[in-house]
C-alpha cells in the first residue's frame, strides 16, 4: 500500500466514504449549501409588435404571446451555472403574477431550477410592491445570493433589484455583465457609462444581470417533461401580509411618434445647408 | 411650494453635460410654481472644482457640494445614504437616469 492509498483510507476512516458527511469545517467554503433565488417575470415577448389600445388606457395584451422577460432568463442562466459549478445547492424561482402563469413557471423548471413559487395576484404590481414581495420570500428561503434581470422590458423601470437590496439591507451590484463568487464575496463586473466597472460585495447580495452576462440555454423535450412533476408552490400575495406600494398611477399611454421621412441631399454643401435650416449646425 | 434637487453627474472632477439637461428638465416642472428653487447636490471625494461648474448652470439657486472620501468610489448604497439625508427639505428629487448607471442604481433605493 502505498501512501497515497493510505491516506485516502485514513481519510475514509475519519471522515466516512461519502464527502458530503464530512464535517462542515472541513469543507473548503460554505457556499456549495447557499440557494440561489431568481426573480422571474412574465412579460409580453420581446418579437411582439406592441399595440397600444385606441383609447389609450394601456397596450394590448390579450391574445399575445407571454414570455419570461429576456433579462430574467440571464439571471435563471447564471444561478444555473453557478449551481453546475457547485457554489450553489438550490435554484428557486419566483414570480408575482396571476393564476394563469403556473406555466411560466414550469419554463423556469423546465431550463432547469430546482422548485418555483408562484405569488398568486390578479392586479400589477409596481416594482416596491414587487421589492417587497421579494423581500418576503427572501426572508422564507434565507438565499446566499438573489438573481434578478436588470430591468424587466415591459416597464423598464429597472428598479426592484435596487428596492430589494435597500428594504434587505444588503449589498447590490446592479447591471452584472460578469460574476464570480468565492467563499463569502461575489466579484462583480458592471458596465457603466465611463467602461467598466468591478465591484466586490459581500453575500448575501442582490445582483441584476445585464445581457452580456451568457447566453441563456435551450430547453430540451426531456427537462419539459421532468419540469411537470417539480415542485410549485403557491401563495396568494394578499395572504403575505405586506402593504400594496401603488406609489404611481399611468394616466395614459401612447405609441411613439411616426419617424419622418428622410431628406436625400445630393452634395456636401447640400447636406450642410439642411443642416443648418435644422439648427443643426 | 415645490424644492426640486438635482443630483449632479459627474466623473474624474468633471460636471457631466447631463446635468444641465436635468435642470432644464427640472424647469420645466418648476414653471408650474414660480416660487420652485432649484439646488443642486454634488456628491464627490472633492467636489469644489465640480460645484462651481454646477453654479454656472441657468436657474440653479444653491449647490450643496458634500466632500467624503468615500464618494470616491460612487457606489449606489454611498450615494443613497446621502440622498436620503438631503431629499427631507425637498418635494422632488431629479437624478440623470437612463445609462447612466451610477445614478440609476442610486435612484431605485432613494425612490423607497
Amino acid at each position: 500500500m502505498n501512501s497515497a492509498q493510505s491516506l485516502r483510507n485514513l481519510n475514509d476512516t475519519i471522515f466516512g466514504k461519502q464527502s458530503p458527511s464530512r464535517p462542515a469545517f472541513l469543507q473548503a467554503n460554505k457556499t456549495p449549501c447557499m440557494k440561489i433565488l431568481v426573480a422571474y417575470k412574465r412579460v409580453v415577448d420581446f418579437n411582439v409588435r406592441i399595440q397600444v389600445k385606441p383609447d389609450g388606457s394601456g397596450v394590448v395584451t390579450d391574445g399575445v404571446k407571454l414570455s419570461p422577460n429576456p433579462f430574467d432568463d440571464i439571471a435563471l442562466e447564471q444561478a444555473l451555472r453557478l449551481r453546475e459549478a457547485g457554489l450553489a445547492s438550490e435554484v428557486i424561482v419566483a414570480t408575482i403574477a396571476p393564476a394563469d402563469a403556473q406555466a411560466h413557471l414550469r419554463t423556469g423548471l423546465a431550463m432547469g431550477a430546482n422548485r418555483a413559487v408562484h405569488v398568486v395576484t390578479d392586479t400589477p404590481v409596481q416594482p416596491l410592491t414587487a421589492a417587497r414581495v421579494l423581500l418576503k420570500l427572501v426572508e422564507k428561503e434565507q438565499p446566499g445570493l438573489v438573481l434578478l434581470g436588470k430591468q424587466a422590458i415591459d416597464h423598464d423601470a429597472a428598479q426592484t433589484g435596487q428596492m430589494l437590496a435597500t428594504l434587505w439591507g444588503r449589498p447590490q451590484a446592479t447591471f452584472a455583465s460578469k460574476l464570480d463568487i468565492a467563499g463569502d464575496k461575489a466579484t462583480v463586473v458592471r458596465e457603466v457609462d465611463a467602461g467598466l466597472e468591478t465591484l466586490e460585495v459581500e453575500l448575501p447580495a442582490v445582483v441584476t444581470v445585464d445581457l452580456r452576462l451568457n447566453e441563456p440555454r435551450f430547453i430540451k423535450l426531456p427537462e419539459i417533461m421532468k419540469a411537470k412533476t417539480k415542485p410549485l408552490e403557491t401563495l396568494p400575495l394578499e395572504g403575505l401580509g405586506i402593504e400594496r406600494a401603488d406609489t404611481f398611477t399611468i394616466t395614459h399611454t401612447a405609441p411613439p411618434a411616426r419617424r419622418s421621412k428622410g431628406v436625400m441631399v445630393h452634395s456636401t454643401t447640400e447636406l450642410i445647408a439642411a443642416l443648418q435650416q435644422k439648427h443643426l449646425l | 411650494m415645490p424644492h426640486i434637487l438635482v443630483i449632479a453627474e459627474h466623473l474624474n472632477g468633471q460636471l457631466n453635460p447631463a446635468t444641465a439637461r436635468t435642470v432644464s428638465a427640472a424647469t420645466a416642472l418648476a414653471a408650474f410654481d414660480p416660487a420652485t428653487r432649484i439646488d443642486i447636490a454634488v456628491l464627490a471625494a472633492d467636489p469644489a472644482n465640480i460645484a462651481s461648474e454646477a453654479a454656472r448652470i441657468n436657474d440653479v439657486s444653491r449647490v450643496l457640494a458634500v466632500a467624503h472620501p468615500a464618494n470616491a468610489h460612487p457606489i449606489a448604497q454611498v450615494l443613497a445614504a446621502q440622498i436620503i439625508a438631503l431629499a427631507s427639505d425637498y418635494s422632488h428629487i431629479f437624478l440623470k437616469r437612463p445609462g447612466s448607471r451610477h445614478r440609476r442604481a442610486a435612484w431605485g433605493q432613494s425612490n423607497l
